[in-house]
């Protein structure tokens, strides 16, 4: 059998050069995407109603629109380091309130649109008597099963759940052994697959999840108001179909769409 | 012409070598293993860098610590064979041989690719892979791949020390051709006497890193501080020629001087010179000619030489016309009351024959 | 688009993950075989030091190695404003950067991989190729190269598959833009966020294992090939 010293490199070589070609072909794909389309870069909580909304929004008007979810962090980040957002959607006051100050966004566009409510979930098929926010009941009950949060060090939902525990005064009783999980949506999956008894969870992931159901919902003094804050992003203002989303996302349209996902609006 | 002298320490060893190959076609770098031989060879080819010394070849300076000067292995146009073959594995044995050969220029190029492959027969070996072929194939291989490159010096690096006496015996005759056919100098490397005896025209003797002797084969390994057969024994090497042939009683007679010695029957015409090795035990001397004895070759000499050894044996050195090693029991030296200068003779009792340089050499 | 049943979604982040691993491995080759050579041939001040740094990506969360490109590469920043000045091209939030963000995260496991193999080069070979007349480079390509092949084929299938898998630098560094940087991994992301996705979910979950496999198939019998090949 013969063998040539190039040989061994050479058929590898010949397919990489192949694949690239292929690629460069291909290559109409993935850049190019229509100028006049309107990024809104929104926090991930939002993904199910933002998604709906805006594909309303782009059969009634006929424009592109491009919803980018990540956390708001994030997102705050990379809008300030020049992402392609023209709105921007944020779960968390202090990343607005970051992005103010840093200029990204046009303060004058800041507005809320969406509010929440913190419940403590559980699975549809399970069956309580009765649940008191009273810290000797709520231990007995709730210290049984396993409690899902969202980690209080970084996670919003985490950072309210903590806040709710205090008040209640059962924070550092039940604190110390509750899972804590990256993000809400971890945290409600857990209990969707009956991981955790119960966990603490933005309402509107609760009434649209189909295995959860709703325990008991906290007062409002439990913790600060859940606001998700919109706004124009500098970019977005050169644009001209940004200013008509953001108008669009705060009429009676949108806020049927995001009532129907949990959300209150105001 | 190679002229060099370096130093170079690693660890704990230094080497401190002088080498020079004179006019003869093969020159041997003796030594046991550790002296420090494969550094050097390695300095030589600029595959290690002395600390200090020069190296030059043909009158062109390779290396110099002096000034600067590192010739890069590449461009040294010295060939080398390594103990252990390094032939490419991701290479048929022909693309092995171009590899070199490729890398020359042509205007360089002198020696001719059919003929190395018919001096060293690889033609049936040409399209098979270097993972298929024995110890033996292996070296012919890579000796045909180094001097491909049409080397101003070829250096031979152990090359028969992996192999057993079986290949060994099959593939010395390959190196005499290379010897014989290519007008290529040679440097051989080896701790092994018989190799040497065979194929050199020079020996250079190292020890310790240290250049200890250097000249003439047969009489630089005569000299005292060398000579250890690979069976731990002192010998004595002595040149001589093929007098006659007697189909008669099967003996050959060999001259050397005007000394006379017999052997039975060895291959070879009337004429050819050829190499003996002695052991030096089997050396018996006496005070007087012995009669009715059934040694043949009794041999006058001259006591040039008494060193005691460490077992309880004595080493004499005698003049016969050539040196003679004889080792005796300390006890018989001192009741023959051996002194120097001291008129005996001495008794050979088996003769080990290496074919010397070939015919006319 | 949608091609062979899959959802526009899926097509989109399946082929967008292919290209962005491709050109992962193609980016990151030729300096971590020059870094693998270095670490495995050469000694020098500072060698531990450039091991380290290479190892960095591996030890420190993804999430933070988005940040630092952000920070590096961003408009802003002081790598991605000169590129943008000088070249007018921009790195962040563009397919481009998701295959940096890759990069930069298979780096290591493929400098691994690479040194190791020629770590395994007979030096003694290298020193027969210079007394045959071939220089360091050549050496280096006729050589080192070539035997160390199946180790390099190894870095290209791994720093493939963790492009593939590459979620929290990419997502901080260039977000989660579809079509541009939307990849399996974020898609998937975005699906686990919505109650009642798993059915999709589970599909981008089986689609991706599928490439896995498929990358680790042909690299394995790549692998067969060149190792009959040697065996002459």
């Amino acid at each position: 059998m013969a063998l040539d010293g190039y040989a061994t490199i050479k058929m590898p070589l010949v397919l990489v050069g192949l694949g690239l070609t292929f690629c460069l072909w291909l290559s109409s794909i993935p850049s190019a995407r229509a100028q006049e389309s309107v990024y809104i870069f929104a926090a991930a909580s939002t993904i199910g109603a933002v998604n709906e909304a805006t594909s309303i929004f782009i059969k009634q008007k006929k424009v592109m629109v491009v919803p980018v979810f990540a956390s708001s962090g994030a997102l705050a980040r990379q809008l300030f380091a020049g992402a392609p957002g023209h709105l921007f959607l944020s779960a968390n006051k202090k990343w607005m309130a970051w992005a103010q100050s840093q200029g990204t966004i046009i303060k004058e566009t800041r507005r809320v649109l969406l509010r929440n409510r913190l419940v403590v979930a559980m699975h549809k098929g399970r069956n309580l008597n009765s649940l008191e926010f009273k810290k000797d009941n709520f231990i007995s009950i709730v210290g049984n099963g396993r409690l899902a949060i969202g980690d209080p060090s970084h996670a919003p939902i985490g950072i309210y759940a903590r806040a709710a525990l205090r008040w209640m005064g059962v924070w550092k009783q039940l604190g110390p052994q509750a899972l804590r999980l990256a993000d809400a949506a971890q945290a409600r999956s857990l209990v969707e697959y009956g991981e955790a008894t119960f966990g603490i969870l933005y309402e509107s992931d609760v009434v649209t999840s189909s295995r959860l159901k709703v325990a008991k919902l906290f007062p409002a003094i439990a913790h600060m108001p859940i606001t998700y804050e919109i706004a124009l992003t500098r970019a977005g203002a050169g644009h001209p179909l940004a200013l008509k989303l953001l108008n669009w996302l705060t009429g009676t349209e949108a806020a049927l769409v995001f009532a129907k996902h949990g959300f209150r609006v105001d | 012409m190679l002229d060099a002298h370096v130093t170079k320490v690693l660890g704990n060893f230094r080497l401190e070598a002088q080498l020079a190959t004179g006019s003869g076609r093969v020159t041997a770098l003796l030594g046991p293993s550790g002296a420090g031989k494969s550094t050097l060879a390695s300095c030589l080819a600029g595959l290690i860098n002395p600390d200090h010394g020069i190296v030059s070849l043909d009158g062109v300076e390779l290396f110099n610590s002096d000034n600067n000067t590192n010739v890069t292995p590449e461009r040294r146009r010295i060939g080398y064979v390594f103990q252990d073959a390094r032939l490419f594995p991701h290479m048929s044995v022909k693309s092995n041989l171009e590899y070199g050969l490729r890398r020359t220029l042509k205007g360089d190029r002198r020696v001719d690719f059919k003929h190395v492959i018919s001096l060293l027969d690889l033609s049936d070996l040409l399209k098979r892979g270097p993972r298929t072929l024995s110890g033996g194939e292996k070296q012919r291989v890579a000796f045909g791949r180094a001097v491909l490159t049409s080397p101003r010096l070829l250096i031979m690096d152990e090359p028969l020390a992996s192999l057993d006496a079986v290949r060994k015996s099959e593939i010395l005759p390959f190196i005499e051709r290379l010897r014989d056919e290519l007008a290529i100098p040679i440097i051989y490397v080896s701790h092994a006497i018989e190799e040497i005896l065979r194929l050199a025209d020079e020996v250079v003797v190292f020890a310790d890193g240290k250049t200890v002797s250097a000249g003439p084969a047969v009489e630089t390994l005569n000299a005292a501080t060398v000579f250890h057969g690979s069976d731990g024994d002192p010998a004595s090497v002595i040149e001589a020629s093929i007098e006659a042939k007697d189909p008669g009683d099967g003996l050959t007679s060999l001259a050397f001087g005007k000394k006379r010695l017999h052997v039975p029957a060895i291959p070879g015409q009337v004429g050819d010179r050829i190499r003996l090795r002695i052991r030096a035990r089997d050396v018996a001397l006496a005070l007087e000619k012995p009669r009715d004895i059934s040694v043949l070759n009794i041999l006058p000499g001259q006591i040039t030489e008494i060193t005691a050894g460490g077992d309880g044996h004595t080493d004499v050195r005698l003049d016969i016309g050539g040196g003679l090693w004889a080792r005796i029991t300390r006890r018989s030296a001192t009741e023959l009351s051996l002194t120097l200068d001291q008129e005996v003779y001495a008794l050979i009792k088996s003769v080990a024959i290496d074919r010397g340089s070939g015919a006319g050499a | 688009m949608e091609y062979l049943g899959l959802t526009a979604l899926e097509s989109d982040a399946l082929g967008l993950s292919l290209w962005v691993a491709l050109w992962c491995v193609v980016l990151s080759l030729p300096p971590a075989i020059a870094v693998a050579w270095l670490l495995a041939r050469r000694d020098f001040a500072g060698k531990a030091m450039l091991d380290g740094i290479v190892h960095l990506p591996m030890v420190l969360p993804p999430v933070v190695v988005g940040y630092g490109l952000l920070l590096l590469l961003g408009r802003q920043g002081p790598l991605g404003s000169w590129l943008y000045n000088v070249f007018g091209l921009t790195v962040a939030f563009t397919w481009k950067g998701a295959v940096v963000a890759s990069a930069v995260m298979a780096f290591p496991l493929m400098v691994r991989a690479i040194r190791l193999s020629m770590d395994a080069v007979d030096r003694g070979l290298e020193d027969a190729a210079r007394t045959l007349g071939a220089t360091p480079l050549g050496v280096f390509f006729s050589i080192t190269l070539q035997l160390a092949w199946p180790g390099i084929l190894t870095g290209m299938v791994l720093g493939f598959a963790r492009s593939l898998g590459e979620f929290g630098a990419t997502i901080t560094f260039v977000s989660n833009i579809p079509g541009e940087t939307r990849t399996l991994p974020l898609a998937l992301f975005g699906l686990t966020q919505v109650p009642g996705s798993e059915g999709a979910a589970l599909r981008l979950v089986v689609i991706s294992t599928l490439l896995a496999f498929a990358a680790l198939i042909g690299s394995e019998l790549a692998a067969r090939r060149i190792r009959a090949r040697m065996e002459g």
